[in-house]
């Protein structure tokens, strides 16, 4: 046996347990090592394994106040444009890399999340075309853009805020104001569905979250903040 | 049937060195466990890819989980107190016998000594430069200039 020598199975345990500077240095290592470590089931190892360690807060200031509601999903953070200046944006703040992506013909101020399919290991950007707050209704147009070798938006048939197991959730308003519900967004295969939620607890108050990997909303009653679980 | 404590079992390593450890500690090791349940451990049981220095490390590392294991979930002083000893015990090792470690644990299945191990090397590699990473794995590198130089650049942010 030669000195040192350990199979590739357990270099991939040791290597999944590096922080993304070194990951991003040792492709140099060999041919092998490349190709181990740019494979997506490494990525998924390493993010696993990433989700114990620190994680960042990034905010993006214009004018005094922040304009943008930026969404996060499996390591990358989504930035929508606010106003004609800008662009709309993917940036993975370990390596500092980013990504702008392409414009829409018209100028469109609708709303756009970030969501990841578990499946296909694959990033999409879903937009909605309004210019108000009912992003449910049925005249909006929505798009939707996959991260990959070919950037482009593709008009989707049928309005996220948070990404949990492949579906993206947020809250939406009927056309006609009241009452307000949840539209689910399956990353993968590009469905919709909906979930009433009660109209008392109003819509500008209430914030979707992830709690312990299933759907929570925040709300308030009776002046006191309260969390329930929507997925038991 | 006498209880795990007073049952005691023989390792041999593969330098014909023996080892007399208790059910328990035997118990630490997945592998050996199942040669106890399958009823295989009346005589020593030997251990063919394991040298006797490293098996003796394994035993005090098996040891010491067993006599000082955390009393539950919530102990979180036991917890503390177990993971300063690892990085203590951890210390007294080159990576020539870390590495032999880790074979060794993955071989008889320490879920523990594995991720310890495996942790050990992550933070001594963490801040080499690939050169160095090569040497200490027995890489060889298989890229032309050219080439480490191109790939070199895509990630440039990491060399910094």
């Amino acid at each position: 046996m030669m000195k040192n020598w350990i199979p590739i199975d357990l270099t991939i345990d040791i290597l999944s347990r590096l922080p993304a500077k070194s990951i991003a240095r040792f492709p140099c290592v060999s041919k092998q090592w490349r190709s181990t470590l740019c494979r997506k089931d490494f990525t998924e190892l390493f993010l696993t394994g990433s989700s114990d360690r620190p994680r960042l807060l990034i905010c993006v200031l214009k004018d005094g106040m922040s304009k943008y509601r930026g969404s996060y999903a499996c390591g990358l953070i989504y930035i929508p444009r606010a106003d004609d200046d800008t662009k709309r944006v993917i940036c993975n703040p370990i390596t500092g890399q980013y990504l702008i992506l392409p414009e829409l013909r018209k100028a469109y101020y609708g709303y756009s999340y970030l969501g990841f399919d578990p499946i296909d290991k694959e990033f999409k950007v879903l937009l909605m075309d309004t210019s108000s707050d009912h992003i449910a209704s049925s005249d909006a147009v929505h798009y939707i853009c996959t991260l990959g070798s070919e950037l482009g938006w593709r008009m989707s048939p049928l309005g996220a805020r948070i990404c949990i197991n492949g579906v993206l959730y947020y809250l939406a308003l009927h056309s006609y104001g009241m009452p307000f519900m949840i539209v689910c967004f399956d990353v993968r295969s590009e469905k919709f569905s909906f979930i009433d939620v009660d109209s008392s607890w109003g819509l500008v108050s209430s914030i979707l979250i992830n709690y312990r990997g299933e759907l929570g909303i925040t709300y308030w009653e009776n002046l006191e903040n309260r969390l329930k679980n929507l997925q038991n | 049937m006498a209880s795990s404590s007073t049952n005691k079992f023989v390792l041999k390593s593969n330098d014909d060195v023996s080892f007399e450890v208790t059910e328990a500690v035997a118990r630490e090791f997945q592998v050996i466990a199942h040669i106890i349940d399958d009823d295989c451990a009346k005589k020593a049981i030997p251990l063919s890819n394991v040298t006797g220095e490293i098996l003796s490390k394994m035993i005090e590392y098996g040891k010491k989980h067993i006599e000082e294991a955390p009393v539950d979930e919530e102990d979180e002083e036991g917890k503390k107190k177990l993971q300063i000893w690892d990085e203590e015990f951890m210390k007294q090792f080159n990576m020539e016998i870390v590495f032999q470690l880790i074979l060794a644990s993955n071989y008889l299945n320490n879920k523990g000594l594995l991720d310890l191990t495996c942790c050990t090397v992550a933070d001594h590699i963490k801040d080499m430069t690939p050169d160095e990473v090569r040497t200490l794995f027995n890489v060889k590198n298989d890229y032309t200039t050219e080439e480490e130089e191109e790939i070199r650049k895509e990630n440039s942010w990491a060399f910094e």
